[in-house]
């Protein structure tokens, strides 16, 4: 069997398996229209990104940056009235001697992610959450009445650090609606073989609708969660012509999903993101900044390496490319050499 | 206001802004914009303004989805400001020290992301400071009303040009400069009036003229014997020269120009048109002239030898026109109804100033500062006829020394040699539409790329102005020409009294024949 009849075979299984799978009528969720809000709080979205910025051995020097803006819809157009750009240096190690020289939060980080197959990714990606949660509550704390949307879902782990939790009650405080948006969910709630964002697809035709609806995640979701979940699970078509469903944790005003995404519809009618929420991609924006400068943070590194003594060749060899693998990692060198062969 | 940040900078090429305005139709190309950089002001002029091309708009647009809301700058706000913004090229002009205030060239770039703003009447006050010869001949766009100085004393030091096609204001544009030359007495001038525009009232749109509003020092010549206001111009048929006839005639073939100088040899105490009229092959012979270019010659003579103000008898205005300059006057030269003849304008302009070019070379010390003004200049100064008739192509390289200075008017100065176009000391260029005549406005000038954009887009009634009369090259919308904004800003309002504006409105309709 050549490699072409057996890419043909594959492909032919999983249509079978994925497009072509009949969904029972008794499978169909209930589809929940609702209407967009005629005057829409403002919104405060949060996100954050992070960059790797050199490697020695099991030690990782990253900086995570949060990004913050907060946007007022006028039913035309959305202005952005405040912001706020955090950013933190972090060195993550996945050697347990030195993870016990450091302070208590990395040293739980370490435990929770130990076994991940790139812990160091998972630690600096649990940071970030940590530094986006505080961030917000921060913001929560000193206003009134907004929408906090937060990047992914609203899930706190490890336990003891009740950051998300903090922020859950600084907006159930000062009257906030608290929603957690998360861009992509790869969850199986509804137990079937598409993920529910492609199950709820296939399912809107047969709802009878096409305009703005929301379903509620099946009772298992918390169960397949693997921190604390701190909010209700829905998954929620924003905009008519909306690409996709997106699964939205709502952490206050958990008795009426209608008004909360009623109030967070009109900041998803931007042509850019139809059906996303306009301030969430520029948080996103904002905050992967930090990716595209890397060459001027590292730049920072090496001056500041060198003048503490560290050996040119030392800090030249640390640097580090996307998700924190060495420049000078031997596949670095095969694959720039591959680019360059014809 | 800020208008954008700098995102890209260098001395050759200019600067690059984002801009952060919601709506990139408030900027227009040449307004002049400050970019602050840490230690100078950057005085910029807007050289473009461009939307990039991007993937996402290619994307978005044309969607036919309803109930969005469009990506637009004053729609959608990003986290560093619209998320589709323009950009703007800008071309520092000038530098200004924040702490002094002393000008300088551009010769550095300010840092990344300086601000840029619309430049104020405070900046540009300290790059147009006024002088005792300087008065304004417009204001600049892009900036609250401001009214630019012109030094007439430098532009009156050496030749300069006015460049623009047909319709683009340039008669008005020299009537402004004429007045400013005259009340800041930097010079005289001599107007060639071809359209009877500069005397007392302007045949054609009836504003007023030299006359009108510099009595005492304008003097007016007509060749129509029917304007009795004006003295009359005669002309002594002894005083045309072969040149006058090539310059008159234009386009004469090499056969009929070398008949012309035979002829002119021969003609002994005859004037030059009696002495072709009564040429023959017999006196002339082959060998020196052919019959059929004789024939020709003869024909095209005919046109001036019906001219009321030739005169046989020897009688000359010249002399009382020479007397006046010497005396500090000015002279315009109305053509009256031969003004649409061309042959006649180009004939008595070449006279007169040959005449005036061979005064001016002998008895220089005696003679003030005269600006000799020369519409259609091309057609005196085109490389096919300058080396047959010099005058022009001397005068502009010469007579700075010798007080006379030329001023051409013409919309096609490709077709000035680039001799003379570089003896421009100062130019006003308004729109011109052929590539090759903005190519030619434009020869030596620094940043010659930024001026052919602006100038591809100039509208009428603007001229851009560059020379050592002004700080900087500059875009100006030329004021009205009228009483008022040439009294408030140019004459001053004690020049004329009511009583002398009286005797000369009461005087335009027997010279208009009205």
């Amino acid at each position: 069997m050549s490699f072409a009849d057996e890419m043909k075979t594959e492909l032919a299984k999983a249509l079978q398996a994925h497009v072509e799978v009949p969904i029972p009528a008794d499978k169909v969720p209930e589809f929940h229209p609702f209407e967009p809000a005629e005057g829409a709080r403002d919104l405060v979205a949060v996100d954050g990104s992070y960059s790797f910025l050199l490697n020695i051995s099991s030690w990782w020097l990253a900086l995570v940056s949060v990004a913050l803006l907060r946007y007022r819809f006028d039913g035309e157009a959305y202005h952005r009235e405040d912001w706020r750009l955090v950013q933190r240096a972090a060195g993550v190690s996945t050697w347990k001697e030195y993870v016990e020289t450091q302070d208590e939060r990395l040293r739980a980080l370490y435990e929770f992610t130990r076994n991940a197959s790139e812990p160091h990714r998972e630690m600096v990606n649990e940071l970030r959450r940590f530094i986006e949660g505080e961030v917000a509550a921060n913001y929560a704390t000193d206003s009134r009445d907004l929408i906090v949307a937060v990047d992914g879902a609203l899930q706190e782990f490890p336990k003891r650090f009740e950051v998300m939790e903090h922020l859950v009650k600084a907006c159930e405080r000062q009257g906030h609606v608290l929603v957690g948006v998360s861009k992509d969910s790869q969850l199986h709630a509804f137990g079937h073989v598409l993920t529910d964002e492609d199950f709820l697809k296939r399912c809107e035709a047969r709802s009878g609708g096409n305009g703005l609806a929301f379903v509620r995640a099946p009772a298992s979701v918390p169960i397949a969660q693997k921190g604390l979940l701190l909010g209700d699970v829905y998954y929620v078509r924003f905009h008519g012509r909306a690409p996709k469903w997106f699964r939205v944790d709502v952490g206050t005003h958990k008795d009426d999903p209608e008004y909360v995404f009623g109030q967070l519809a009109p900041y998803c009618r931007s042509l850019i993101s139809i059906g996303y929420p306009l301030p969430l991609l520029e948080a996103h924006r904002m905050a992967v900044t930090v990716r595209q400068l890397r060459g001027a943070y590292q730049e920072m590194i090496i001056r500041t390496a060198t003048r503490m003594g560290m050996d040119i060749r030392q800090v030249l060899d640390g640097l580090t490319e996307m998700e924190g693998r060495k420049r000078g990692a031997f596949h670095e060198y095969l694959d720039r050499v591959s680019r360059g062969l014809r | 206001m800020k208008i954008g940040e700098v995102v890209a900078a260098s001395v050759i090429d200019g600067l690059v802004a984002k801009l952060q305005i919601a709506d990139p139709e408030e900027l227009r190309i040449a307004y002049p914009v400050i970019v602050e950089g840490d230690r100078y002001d950057f005085y910029c002029l807007v050289e473009d303004i461009l939307n990039e091309e991007s993937d996402v708009a290619k994307q978005l647009a044309g969607s036919a989805i309803k109930d969005v809301v469009l990506p637009r700058g004053e729609s959608d706000e990003g986290y560093a400001g619209p998320i589709f913004y323009s950009m703007a090229k800008l071309r520092p002009i000038q530098l200004i020290e924040k702490e002094t205030g002393e000008l300088s060239e551009p010769q550095t770039i300010p840092p990344y992301f300086s601000q840029c703003r619309y430049a104020t009447k405070t900046d540009v006050d300290l790059i147009y400071e006024p002088s005792e010869k300087s008065a304004p001949i417009g204001t600049i766009s892009g900036v609250e009303k401001f009214y630019v100085h012109l030094d007439f004393g430098k532009l009156v030091e050496k030749p300069f040009a006015i460049f623009g096609r047909t319709g683009t204001g340039k008669s008005i544009l020299n009537k402004l400069v004429c007045c400013g030359i005259l009340a800041r007495d930097a010079a005289s001038v001599l107007l060639f009036d071809m359209h009877s525009e500069y005397g007392v009232f302007s045949k054609t749109d009836n504003t007023q003229g030299l006359k009108y509003w510099f009595p005492d020092k304008v003097e007016i010549f007509s060749l129509d014997p029917k304007n009795q206001e004006a003295h009359p111009f005669l002309l002594n048929t002894g005083e045309i020269t072969p040149e006058d006839l090539i310059i008159a005639l234009q386009n004469l073939s090499p056969p009929m120009v070398d008949a012309l100088y035979e002829i002119d040899k021969d003609r002994g105490s005859r004037d030059l048109i009696a002495a072709i009229k009564h040429a023959s092959m017999e006196e002339l012979g082959e060998e020196r002239a052919h019959e059929m270019s004789l024939a020709a010659l003869k024909r095209r003579i005919g046109r001036l030898d019906r001219l009321p103000f030739l005169s046989p008898t020897g009688k000359d205005a010249f002399g009382q026109m020479a007397q006046l300059i010497r005396d500090g006057r000015s002279v315009v030269l109305d053509f009256g109804d031969y003004g649409t003849d061309q042959t006649v304008y180009l004939f008595v302009a070449n006279v007169i100033s040959r005449r005036l070019f061979d005064l001016y070379t002998e008895r220089n010390a005696e003679f003030p500062r005269l600006i000799l003004f020369l519409e259609e200049a091309h057609k005196f100064l085109d490389p096919a006829v300058a080396d047959l008739a010099p005058t022009f192509s001397r005068l502009a390289r010469e007579t700075r020394k010798f007080n006379l200075i030329l001023a051409l008017i013409d919309q096609r100065p490709a077709r000035i040699s680039d001799e003379v176009r570089s003896q421009l000391a100062n130019r006003f260029v308004m729109s011109l539409k052929e590539p090759n005549d903005v190519e030619a406005a434009l020869a030596g000038v620094p940043d010659k790329g930024m001026w052919t954009n602006i100038l591809s887009k100039i509208p009428v009634r603007t001229v851009a102005v560059m020379g050592d009369a002004i700080r900087i090259p500059t875009v100006i919308d030329v004021m009205n020409y009228d009483p008022e904004h040439v009294k408030d800003h140019i004459v001053g309002h004690d020049r004329i009294t009511e009583d002398r504006l009286a005797k000369l409105a009461s005087k335009a309709d027997e010279v208009f024949g009205r």
